[in-house]
């Protein structure tokens, strides 16, 4: 059974189309995440599938029942805002109850759920807490089991992560995977960070433009983007086409496609042409910049004036003027379909 | 135990003032130069008890009755306003606003005048309703204000957040709004009743000497000279006012205003 269906979903706000024709269907206890960057309309559309806008055109479904008309409060859907929005005026199992309490859900078994979503979200015995008493990480968590405590046919998530820091962030994502898996609970999770969407999805919806351009498993995303811009969004700017002068001598690639793309980090670099293991698709180029990024060190390295290489490695022993062998491994190599 | 000195700062500044009140209305005789009065004695208190008692009792439930329905009014009246200022952008909003002002910068005198020969025209004057609706105009500026104050600090995402756990428009107005928005409501109110409470030129002027209200018989009794009744009926007309500082005081102190943002 589909849990959630868009077909055709198109939205707008005042004159300006934001979201066109936008059609994705998540099954029964499927994570997804919604990538995109800042402003592509990603909250627009768990908005409007919550049934807080409403669509300028096409079809949402939840458990296969069009739910155009409902109002909000009557979607099995629920909206995990950015901020936690915890109800100020309520303690911790007070704002884990606000939605039983709306349904209605008799004291006893009101108390038993929010006792094993508390336990679940790691937050036991901090039932009677004030909200302002909470730190961020526990109030994100609070948010969580909100929405959690109600078993909605599709929890929406949006960038839950973005308000912790560094630390925390790490820690609520493998706890979301944890819960989702214990839980079983569909969920459509909206961000910006692809190391998010990457490591917690059982697929990635890449929203660029207002529309859907490539949906598939993270590693799909990532190692086999559809377009030179899904791969720029992964961060490869290595886009090449089997015409540049270079690319001959880096292999024969036999093919009639043109562009084609390599990951930063899969191309082999080294100081001496005899060094690759198969010498012969090597070829020159200079080291000209050189970014410090931590684990990894970003290198830019000039293949002819206007071709230019991004080389990640680790602990490069090289300076910027050097002369360098790169190598493309024919199996790391993605043609663009 | 900072806020608490600062809290004691205030109400003996603001009770201060009002101690020649107290030294006045039991005072016997009281003359210059004494600093305090020669003879102390319950004359005044006495009469507001006794002889005026029944009329001053009359007046406290005109008052209070007239401050109340305006305040229920312009809470009324006053919320959604405030929250459509506070929240909305829309055509015309500096126009409103500025408009709302219109009865606080013109003098309350021309205000009066100029409503007092439509309210005869209307068979509003000299009638109770009249009396609620020549306050609000006084009042219901300051209502929406003071809620438009609280509704720009206000996210609706919260509303919004209540609507997808389930909760329908209504609860979402009485249940999450109406708590988030409650101190700002407590003081809109204050302010309201308190205003209309010491309402007299346009109580006068549309009530016509009428609705005796406790200000019309305080300036009645100021008129007359007698100056520890005058002051004994003064601290009468004081006392709801206080209470209500105080009573505002003591739970605002307490949750502060935490609860909006």
């Amino acid at each position: 059974m589909r849990q959630l269906e868009l077909r055709n979903l198109t939205i707008r706000y005042g004159e300006t189309t934001i979201i066109r024709d936008l059609s994705l269907s998540i099954k029964n206890g499927e994570i997804v995440s919604l990538l995109g960057p800042s402003g592509a309309g990603k909250t627009t559309i768990l908005k409007t599938i919550a049934g807080l806008l409403q669509p300028a055109g096409g079809q949402i479904f939840i458990n296969s029942i069009s739910v155009n008309h409902l109002p909000a409060e009557k979607r099995d859907a629920v909206l995990i805002f950015q901020k936690p929005l915890l109800f100020p005026f309520l303690n911790v199992a007070q704002n884990i109850g606000f939605g039983l309490k709306m349904q209605k859900m008799a004291r006893r078994e009101a108390e038993r759920k929010i006792d094993r979503i508390l336990e679940i979200t790691e937050l036991a015995g901090l039932n009677s807490r004030k909200i302002h008493q909470l730190s961020g990480g526990q109030q994100q968590r609070v948010a969580l089991a909100r929405g959690l405590v109600l078993e909605p046919a599709i929890l929406l998530l949006d960038e839950p992560l973005s308000n912790l820091d560094a630390e925390l962030r790490l820690q609520m994502r493998e706890l979301i995977y944890t819960v989702q898996r214990q839980t079983e609970t569909t969920m459509l999770f909206v961000t910006h960070d692809q190391s998010e969407a990457l490591a917690i999805s059982d697929r990635v919806c890449l929203l660029l433009d207002g529309g859907l351009r490539q949906t598939g498993s993270p590693e799909e995303l990532f190692y086999s983007p559809a377009d030179p811009e899904v791969a720029r969004f992964f961060g490869c700017d290595n886009i090449f086409s089997s015409s540049d002068s270079f690319t001959q001598q880096a292999g024969n690639f036999h093919t009639d496609q043109k562009l084609f793309t390599i990951r930063p980090e899969d191309v082999e670099i080294f100081s001496d042409q005899k060094e690759p293991t198969s010498p012969r698709h090597a070829f020159e180029g200079t080291v000209t910049g050189m970014i410090f990024e931590g684990r990894l060190t970003r290198l830019t390295v000039s293949v002819t004036e206007k071709e230019h290489v991004t080389v990640l490695c680790r602990r490069p022993a090289f300076h910027i003027g050097q002369t360098v062998w790169l190598r493309m491994p024919k199996d790391r190599i993605h043609f663009f379909p | 135990m900072r806020g608490k000195t600062l809290l004691l700062c205030v109400l003996v500044s603001v009770t201060l003032p009002f101690l020649p009140l107290l030294l006045w209305s039991v005072a016997d005789k009281w003359f210059y130069p004494a600093l305090f009065p020669q003879a102390f004695g319950t004359r005044a208190w006495s009469y507001v008890f006794t002889t005026a008692g029944s009329q001053i009792l009359d007046g406290l439930f005109t008052s209070f009755s007239l401050a109340l329905m305006t305040t229920i009014v312009s809470l009324l009246l006053g919320v959604p306003a405030g929250r459509a200022l506070g929240l909305y952008d829309f055509p015309g909003k500096k126009l409103t606003m500025l408009f709302l002002t219109l009865p606080i910068i013109v003098p309350p005198l021309s205000v009066s005048m100029g409503l007092h020969l439509w309210f005869i025209r209307l068979e509003l004057a000299e009638t109770f309703f009249g009396i609620v609706l020549i306050h609000l105009t006084f009042c219901l500026p300051y209502t929406i204000f003071v809620i438009r104050g609280v509704f720009s600090n206000y996210n609706p995402d919260f509303e919004a957040q209540a609507r997808s756990l389930g909760a329908p428009p209504l609860t979402v107005i009485f249940r999450v709004m109406f708590p988030v928005i409650l101190p700002g409501i407590i003081v809109a109110a204050l302010f309201s009743f308190l205003l209309s409470w010491s309402q007299y030129l346009s109580t006068l002027i549309i009530g016509g000497g009428k609705m005796l209200t406790l200000p019309i018989l305080l300036f009645s009794l100021i008129g007359s000279g007698d100056r520890p009744v005058a002051a004994a009926v003064s601290l009468v007309f004081i006392l709801p006012a206080f209470l209500a500082l105080l009573g505002s005081a003591h739970y605002l102190g307490r949750t502060g205003l935490k609860g909006i943002r």
